[in-house]
């Protein structure tokens, strides 16, 4: 069983698959980046957004 | 941990397709984040020959310069580099190494961020993350499944460590594929383990694209990569 401690961010959508994090902390946040997917009728188009989070 | 909503900083356009954040440095007053573009102007599942490494600037965090093309390979024509995606750049005592997928994992070494020399490439998985601790490069890669670990004292010989496959067996939504870790040093930053590393999982069943984030902690690299000690 695995036991150390895991979040799942970002839970797949019927919208958007997330992928590719980098992160970065600056002054007790968590700058989190990553490939946003859309599942569009033409395919995908990755775009990139930023979310951040307090440490805790 | 509670996050804010996502704010999306790259333009939706096919052409160009901004993604693959690699990771974030500070130099000279700004913090620079590696990219890569990935064309795909017909709708292809994947980037085309297009496909390079850049970076972006930024002073806070939040608002970002456009993107500027890493010229890994040197002087020379842009069409001649080659495909590569997937850039990390790491400083070690005054020079920059930049890490990106092309024939395997190839690196770059540069002392200003501008100018960079080919140093050479290894056989590795993709979406490398790299520390330097000990005096050792530990490169985090992703081969078809799971997330590996090579070292290297020097950039020319490696010791394959193994791959781990954390909780997927017992995590649906990752089923499929776990890949792109993204190991990150939390010493000095308040949290209760020495590493994070975020990562993402694939479920392959409904989508063109079937993934999710997620973030695990550990203290110590061999709880994941056991055969680090060899």
């Amino acid at each position: 069983m695995f036991s150390n401690r895991y979040s799942v961010v970002f839970p797949l959508s019927e919208r958007f698959a997330y992928r590719d994090p980098a992160a970065y902390i600056k002054d007790g946040t968590v700058y989190l980046f990553f490939s946003l997917v859309e599942n569009a009728p033409t395919g995908s188009s990755s775009i990139w957004p930023r979310a951040r989070a307090p440490i805790s | 941990m509670n996050w804010t909503k996502p704010v999306i900083l790259s333009p939706r356009d096919f052409d160009i397709n901004i993604s693959s954040p690699g990771n974030v440095i500070f130099h000279d007053g700004y913090y620079y984040l590696s990219v890569q573009t990935y064309p795909r102007p017909n709708g292809e599942k994947y980037g085309n020959e297009k496909s390079r490494v850049f970076t972006m600037k930024s002073k806070d965090l939040m608002n970002w310069e456009e993107p500027v093309m890493l010229m890994v390979k040197g002087d020379i024509p842009v069409e001649d580099m080659g495909r590569m995606i997937d850039p990390y750049i790491l400083e070690d005592d005054g020079t920059f190494y930049c890490f990106y997928k092309q024939n395997g994992v190839s690196f770059s070494t540069s002392k200003d961020l501008v100018n960079w020399e080919f140093r050479g490439n290894t056989a590795c998985g993709e979406n490398v993350c790299v520390l330097n601790e000990n005096d050792e490069f530990y490169i985090i890669h992703s081969p078809k499944n799971g997330i590996g670990l090579l070292k290297t004292k020097d950039l020319k010989e490696f010791t394959d460590c193994g791959v781990t496959y954390l909780g997927q067996k017992e995590w649906p939504w990752a089923k499929d594929r776990i890949t792109d870790g993204f190991v990150y040093d939390l010493t000095g930053t308040g949290y209760g383990h020495r590493y994070c590393m975020f990562f993402h999982g694939d479920d392959f069943d409904s989508h063109f694209f079937d993934a999710s984030l997620a973030v695990v902690f550990f203290n110590q690299l061999d709880e994941l990569w056991p055969d680090i000690r060899k």
